[in-house]
């Protein structure tokens, strides 16, 4: 499960920021809320992963500016990212490769119980 | 469920006043990106902390613990300044590339002495005898075989003759801890190993003007393989710095392998790059102590006083033996040896009947005299008629290395006067500057 979930969040942080441009803490805060608890991340893990997407060019960072939604607030400015045409095209290769896989699982789980499976 | 590790460090304060500024400054300690990249990740980071933080303290949580467990879901300082690591490699610009070869040379200096240090000194102490050609700069031996340890001297040499040379394996191993690590973080592993490796080959910048001062000075084939072995700090330098790119690669995967043997990974945890190359140090900084303790109560066999070595000789002579009363002003007897004459066998029975007896003063003057029985052997013949005196002087030089550079000549004047009396021929030599008369004086105030 560890090493399904450390896999996954590149993918989970590209959908999020497909549907808006975000910074970090209200990535890790989506994170969570969404998966109610299931999936876990340390927090210091989302920034490394959405420094390497802004390497890898699949998204790209820009610090708040005054247009942002909490530009009034107090506090030290935050880092956003947006997603670009790269990354919207990565985030459709890796939700495809994620459906065949998950496809795949479900056919398997989905056969007859296993011998003794259900009963009292 | 929860992946969360303790992300406080052992040297972690919970109580501390500010938890995310001290936080943050154990991020920037672990940290290897450049400045600005330094400031971007760790202003990105307190906006999250800070953030995290404010919104417990909304829901009614204590500042001071809200802080806290800001900075606990966060993670560990170390593995977040890792990732960060990771993600943004050191690019090695001209200006860090000269430092990486001031670092190669200073880490090549004191690896190198302190490598070489001990195994000098454990031979001075087991062989009972300072190494040769110990430079003799300073004083205290100690300090002495310090400087014959370092690059510029003789001292690893000289031990490579000595003794196996696996005590080099340290050497190697500590010298390229340095560009392993540097492998690990660099964008261009290469360019960080090159520059450690051309710090190491500069440490030793002697080496090549070797070359023109040594051709045809012997064996020129072996010139060359000395000094190529020297070249060889630089390609060990590189691969280490790839060895380390590879293990920074691959040591993820591997670590993930293990963590499935939650033994193993401890065990490895443990003996992390950084913790085997500490201990090492640590090994060798113990040697040095202990090599320079053994070289500051070390002392050479204590020799019997010349008046005892005279007594003991005394007793193998067939004649007395006649001390100087007249010497000049600073002259002392230091040491008594018995002589052999070189004899084809069958030997005389005079031929070991000698002895030489030393005189020195405080300038390094030297004043010997030798007293024997004739002998068929004896390449100089004395003067047969008492109160004949034969004055002679020869000149010559000598030649010692120096360094890596060439040899130290220097001239010498010896003057020597032989005379017969009561059937023994006498020899006074000397280097100091003594006339014809004032040997003569001495000879005649033999008692």
């Amino acid at each position: 499960m560890r090493e399904l979930k450390k896999g996954s969040l590149g993918m989970l942080l590209l959908h999020l920021l497909y549907e808006r441009p975000s910074y970090g803490y209200a990535l890790c805060e989506r994170l969570r809320e969404r998966s109610a608890g299931t999936l876990s991340f340390e927090d210091g893990a989302v920034y490394p992963l959405l420094h390497t997407l802004e390497k890898e060019g699949l998204a790209e960072g820009y610090w708040e500016t005054d247009d942002d939604a909490d530009a009034g607030r107090k506090g030290p400015r935050r880092r956003y990212y947006r997603l670009t045409p790269n990354g919207v095209r990565a985030l459709r290769e890796a939700l495809r490769e994620w459906n065949q896989f998950s496809t795949a699982i479900t056919r398997i789980l989905g056969q007859p119980q296993m011998e003794g499976e259900g009963q009292p | 469920m929860s992946d969360r590790t303790n992300p406080i460090d052992a040297n972690s304060t919970n109580d501390s006043a500010d938890p995310i500024a001290d936080y943050l400054a154990r991020i920037a300690l672990h940290l290897t990106t450049d400045d600005q990249q330094r400031e971007a990740i760790l202003a990105e980071v307190r906006c999250h902390l800070e953030e995290a933080a404010a919104h417990a303290v909304a829901t009614g949580a204590d500042p001071g613990q809200a802080a806290t467990q800001a900075v606990m879901v966060f993670g560990s300082a170390s593995t977040v300044a890792h990732r960060f690591n990771a993600v943004h490699p050191i690019a090695w610009s001209p200006m860090r590339f000269v430092r990486g070869a001031a670092w190669g040379v200073v880490v090549t200096w004191l690896v190198w002495t302190l490598v070489t240090y001990p195994v000098l000194a454990y031979l001075t102490v087991t062989r009972g005898a300072v190494p040769g050609n110990l430079p003799g700069v300073f004083h205290p031996l100690w300090l002495d075989l310090l400087f014959y340890a370092s690059p510029p001297a003789f001292g690893a040499i000289w031990a490579l003759g000595a003794v196996p040379a696996l005590w080099l394996v340290p050497f190697i191993l500590l010298y390229s801890a340095v560009p392993f690590v540097w492998g690990m973080r660099a964008r261009r592993w290469w360019v960080a190993g090159l520059a450690f490796g051309l710090g190491g080959v500069l440490a030793f910048p002697w080496v090549l003007a070797t070359i023109p001062y040594r051709w045809n000075d012997g064996n020129n084939a072996w010139l060359l393989v000395v000094v190529a072995a020297y070249w060889l700090l630089m390609p060990i330098a590189v691969a280490a710095s790839g060895v380390g790119a590879f293990a920074a690669t691959w040591l993820p995967s591997l670590g993930a392998i293990l963590r499935r043997r939650p033994t193993v990974a401890r065990r490895w945890r443990v003996l992390s790059a950084r913790s085997l190359a500490g201990a090492a140090l640590l090994v060798l900084l113990g040697l040095s102590v202990w090599a320079g303790v053994s070289a500051a109560t070390w002392a050479p066999a204590a020799q019997p006083a010349p008046a005892q070595q005279i007594a003991a000789i005394q007793a193998h002579l067939n004649f007395p033996v006649a001390l100087p009363t007249a010497l000049p002003p600073g002259m002392r007897l230091t040491a008594a040896t018995k002589t052999m004459v070189a004899c084809a066998a069958p030997c005389g029975p005079n031929d070991d009947n000698g002895i030489a007896l030393s005189f020195t003063n405080a300038s390094g003057e030297w004043l010997e005299l030798s007293e024997r029985l004739p002998s068929p052997a004896d390449t100089i013949t004395a003067p047969t008629a008492t109160g004949t005196y034969q004055f002679s002087q020869a000149t010559g030089g000598e030649a010692r290395p120096v360094w890596w550079l060439g040899e130290d000549t220097s001239d010498w004047t010896e003057t020597s006067l032989i005379w017969t009396g009561n059937g023994v021929e006498y020899q006074l030599v000397t280097t100091s500057h003594l006339t014809q008369d004032q040997l003569q004086a001495i000879a005649t105030s033999l008692r």
